[in-house]
């Protein structure tokens, strides 16, 4: 008997209408009928190619869009069901990372008042006690608290990446969703970055959806592996499953645009 | 189409309302043109009763907003009390120079900033580029009253130009030719005056809109690729260059009828800026509605015009994206 | 000093090969930085490198490598507070560092030519087909319809050939890949005998990624055109590179073969590299929970910041006291390969 995923997608859909009135464009349907589950303490990787609807998907979950049908169910609770605003508890369990930090981070704002902000929101906390989480969530994810006041555009693309999971984390949510929040780091970044994912999630239980159209980073990370392309999920299994017997055409083409093993000695597979 | 009709809708909609809210301000502005009347003791009140009777300036304003309305569909936009005379052709009169003053200052302007701002962008490190800066900036922060009155000095002092008015008395009756070249001597001081009033803001805009581009990473792939500076200039950067500049374009073309009233006055041009100041002295109501909505009329057009020349000009706007 | 050129075929076919000799020698190049009137740090040092005619060399380097300063400093492209501070390019015998600027306008674009990163180095009020022809007519006084001619068949050549719609669109109407094949385009219309590619594949998705990387392998065989491919991911090169030169802090640490680099990787920062890119997992089951993935402790050094010894040794699991001391030369273990490492070269000293 499987124990209740914690959060349950069905029937998504979203439709985008033309931009401009006098141009004469069908509806763009960039959810079409998607169903997922993401089972408490474990990684759903979500592997597309660039324009299959994967953001947008990732913007329902979290809030930022409406879908136009469907339900999203987080623990046991319909997150479509409250409205256009979500219940402000909900909303602190399910964060988002995106691929470019840069971007996602306030430019004129130090490191800990980056990752201070949602505690304010919250303002669950004391002046002191906000402090000392802001220097924990430091530590936890690899920065040293000297850095504290240092502005975004002082860090490396590693480090900024680091800054917006503490930022994600200082809630203690349980889902988080990593959209693409690996690619484009260095090969040695992102083990890294990916190794403090998983510490954090043995060590907290965290929930993972990654997001990416990189296959191979996916499958090193994930339990299960949903393929999506227009706008549809067209295969979700297992992971070793994807890997042994693949059913979609899409994800046969897929796994065909990997590169080759490399062949270097003194290393195993993974 | 859709939208063109949809944008003139918008813009009747946009002139109605300013004509009631200048109704409503001038109504309740305090004073009255009557009021000045009244005062000579010669005239007697029930005169000046039945003078305002026969204006119908004793009926509520609904219904002399509905007249005027009236009035102004006829095409004479109300009634002047000061020049006793309807009000349209009095100001298409004083229109048509204010036209001329501020199409001439216009071009000028437009004419001198395009070249200056390209090249002070063009060569940003160079002196010129920061001599320009300099020039600029103390325009900029030069009223334009100043500005007006220095001419004006210079004029009467050294007599190198006509200090006001638009014709001479000597140059009437003669021919076309002779009228033309009075008229373009007495031009020439209050365009500069627009003119230099004008520059540093599109002066700065042009400079900050090529230099935008020419930092932007198409403009370095050109060179990457071999291509000639000029060639890039005018082929590559300008064209995506021109994005913000049409806009201004618009607002210049919209301020045509506004920009020029206090050079008007100052200068002694008749145009529409002493008519107006002239009418608000003397609470001559329905002339300042005239005016203030005939502005309206050229700024509305004038933004309605950038637009679509900012559709043809751009083609991310003209044609879809990939959806 | 004018270089006659002889008019080319207007189809593409094979070019007569070329002589032997290096098309390209970079030797001792060195390239300095400087960060508003204070004091100088070096993005190069002393680069040494071939590429024969034909040859595919990748370079492999991550972000603050200088593999990108690298790529503009070959095409005199550097911005004006980045100064060469030595060596020498030659390219086809011409020493390209003693041209100045109008020589260089010919050599770029139609013998030595660069593919950008993003296709935001795409015009967005500019069809793409004009900006094909732009590249054309930058380098040839030919008549509009020969230049269009050439421009359909560079479009062609990449994949994007057969109809009229793609050339006269813009940029922000063609997807990320067909967008990275019209930079691919300006790159190859003129026929350059080098082109460079800096991380061509690195905003594209998977499957567009594997599309280009084909295409590149594709020219190839088609005519003599060698290629510089800059990348940061070494599966990239696996299956297109002929040589490999690994790049880090500005030097290049690990120079040969590809096939010999990747299964046998002499210098520690290449070993440790090529285990850090990730691979399908082995076999069937439940995800590991213990496994990490493998990775470089530490982070790249700041170039301002210049260690005495090697930069790599505060990294390095094959640290030995001497790295800290002195830097690293290069040196051959065997004819093929050049490592800057004193493992493979202590007892010389």
């Amino acid at each position: 008997m499987t124990p209740e995923p914690l959060m349950q997608v069905r029937g998504l859909r979203k439709a985008y209408a033309p931009s401009h009135w006098w141009r004469k464009r069908l509806p763009f349907l960039a959810l079409d009928n998607v169903d997922l589950a993401i089972q408490t303490g474990q990684t759903l990787a979500l592997v597309g190619e660039s324009g299959c609807g994967k953001t947008t998907l990732a913007m329902c979950l979290v809030g930022l869009e409406q879908p136009d049908a469907g339900e999203i169910w987080f623990e046991g609770k319909n997150l479509l069901a409250e409205g256009r605003r979500r219940k402000a508890g909900v909303r602190y369990e399910i964060q988002l990372i995106f691929q470019d930090s840069a971007g996602a981070l306030n430019p004129r704002m130090s490191a800990a008042q980056i990752i201070e902000e949602p505690l304010l929101i919250r303002q669950q906390e004391s002046s002191k006690e906000r402090y000392g989480l802001v220097l924990e969530m430091m530590a936890q994810v690899g920065l040293s608290p000297t850095w504290k006041d240092r502005r975004p555009h002082q860090f490396s693309g590693g480090q900024r990446q680091r800054l917006a999971i503490a930022r994600a984390l200082v809630l203690k949510p349980k889902l988080l969703i990593l959209d693409e929040a690996l690619t484009g780091l260095d090969l040695s970044m992102q083990g890294q970055i990916a190794n403090l994912l998983l510490d954090l999630q043995a060590s907290d239980g965290l929930s993972y959806l990654y997001i990416s159209h990189n296959l191979e980073l996916a499958g090193q990370i994930a339990d299960e592996i949903a393929v999506m392309s227009g706008g549809r999920i067209v295969e979700c299994t297992s992971r070793s499953e994807l890997y042994t017997r693949p059913h979609h055409p899409h994800t046969l083409a897929l796994l065909a645009s990997m590169p080759p093993k490399l062949a270097y000695g003194a290393h195993s597979g993974g | 189409m859709r939208y063109l009709g949809l944008r003139f809708l918008q813009s009747i909609f946009v002139l109605l309302g300013v004509s009631l809210l200048s109704f409503i301000f001038l109504e309740l502005a305090p004073g009255n043109f009557f009021d000045e009347i009244r005062l000579n003791p010669q005239i007697s009140g029930a005169t000046v009763a039945s003078m305002k009777k026969q204006y119908g300036m004793d009926q509520p304003l609904p219904v002399r907003y509905f007249r005027w309305l009236d009035s102004a569909a006829k095409g004479k936009l109300g009634f002047s009390f000061a020049y006793n005379a309807p009000v349209a052709p009095l100001l298409w009169a004083r229109a048509r120079n204010t036209l001329l003053l501020t199409g001439s200052a216009t071009l000028f302007a437009w004419l001198v900033a395009l070249p200056l701002g390209i090249l002070g962008a063009a060569k940003r490190h160079r002196w010129i580029s920061h001599a320009c800066e300099l020039f600029t900036s103390a325009l900029l922060a030069t009223p334009d009253l100043l500005l007006a009155l220095g001419f004006l000095f210079l004029a009467v002092h050294f007599r190198w130009f006509h200090a006001g008015g638009m014709f001479s008395r000597e140059s009437a009756g003669e021919g076309t030719w002779a009228l033309s070249k009075d008229l373009a001597a007495h031009l020439v001081l209050p365009v500069a005056v627009l003119v230099l009033g004008s520059l540093p803001i599109l002066l700065r805009h042009t400079r900050a809109a090529v230099l935008e581009v020419l930092d932007s990473p198409y403009v370095r792939a050109a060179r990457g690729h071999g291509i000639s500076p000029w060639r890039i200039l005018f082929r590559h950067a300008l064209p995506a260059a021109i994005n913000p500049l049409v806009s201004l374009f618009g607002f210049s073309l919209g301020s045509l009828l506004s920009a020029s009233l206090l050079t008007e006055v100052v200068m002694s041009w008749p145009g529409l800026g002493p008519l107006l100041l002239e009418a608000v002295l003397a609470r001559d109501i329905y002339v300042v509605i005239g005016a203030v909505v005939f502005s309206t009329v050229f700024l509305v057009f004038g933004t309605l015009l950038a637009d679509f020349l900012l559709f043809a000009a751009d083609p991310r706007i003209r044609t879809e994206g990939l959806a | 000093m004018e270089v006659a050129r002889a008019n080319p075929a207007p189809t593409r076919e094979r070019q007569p090969p070329r002589c032997a000799a290096s098309f390209l020698e970079v030797r001792d190049l060195g390239v300095r930085f400087r960060v508003d009137a204070g004091p100088e740090f070096t993005i190069l040092d002393r680069i040494n490198f071939d590429i024969a005619p034909g040859e595919i060399v990748g370079l492999l380097g991550e972000s603050g490598s200088g593999k990108t300063t690298m790529a503009l400093s070959l095409l005199r492209l550097l911005p004006p507070n980045a100064r060469v501070a030595g060596g020498s390019i030659r390219f086809r015998g011409r020493d390209l560092l003693s041209l100045n600027e109008r020589q260089l306008r010919e050599v770029r674009g139609a013998e030595l030519s660069l593919i950008y990163q993003d296709s935001s180095v795409l015009n967005p009020v500019m069809r793409v087909g004009d900006q094909v022809t732009e590249v054309v007519r930058a380098h040839h006084r030919w008549p509009m319809l020969r230049v269009r001619e050439e421009a359909m068949a560079a479009l062609a050549a990449v994949g994007l050939g057969g109809s009229d719609r793609i050339y006269t669109s813009y940029p922000h109407q063609l997807s990320g890949g067909q967008r990275q094949r019209i930079v691919i385009a300006q790159a190859l219309v003129c026929k350059p005998g080098l082109v460079i590619a800096d991380e061509p594949t690195a905003s594209l998705d998977a499957t567009t990624a594997a599309e280009i990387v084909d295409l590149v392998k594709g020219l190839k065989t088609v005519s003599d055109t060698s290629f510089l491919f800059i990348t940061h991911d070494p599966a990239t090169l696996a299956t297109l590179a002929d040589r490999v030169m690994v790049m880090y802090a500005g030097q290049i640490v690990e120079d040969g073969p590809l096939s010999e680099v990747y299964s046998q990787p002499q210098h520690p920062y290449t070993r440790a590299l090529l285990e850090c890119a990730p691979r399908p997992p082995a076999g069937g089951g439940v995800r590991d929970r213990g496994f990490r993935l493998a990775c470089i402790p530490g982070s790249p050094p700041d170039p301002m910041v210049t260690p005495p010894g090697c930069s790599f040794s505060n990294r390095c699991k094959d640290r030995m006291e001497i790295c800290d001391i002195r830097n690293p030369e290069e040196f051959r273990p065997s004819a093929s390969r050049t490592v800057r490492c004193f493992k493979y070269g202590a007892e010389q000293l």
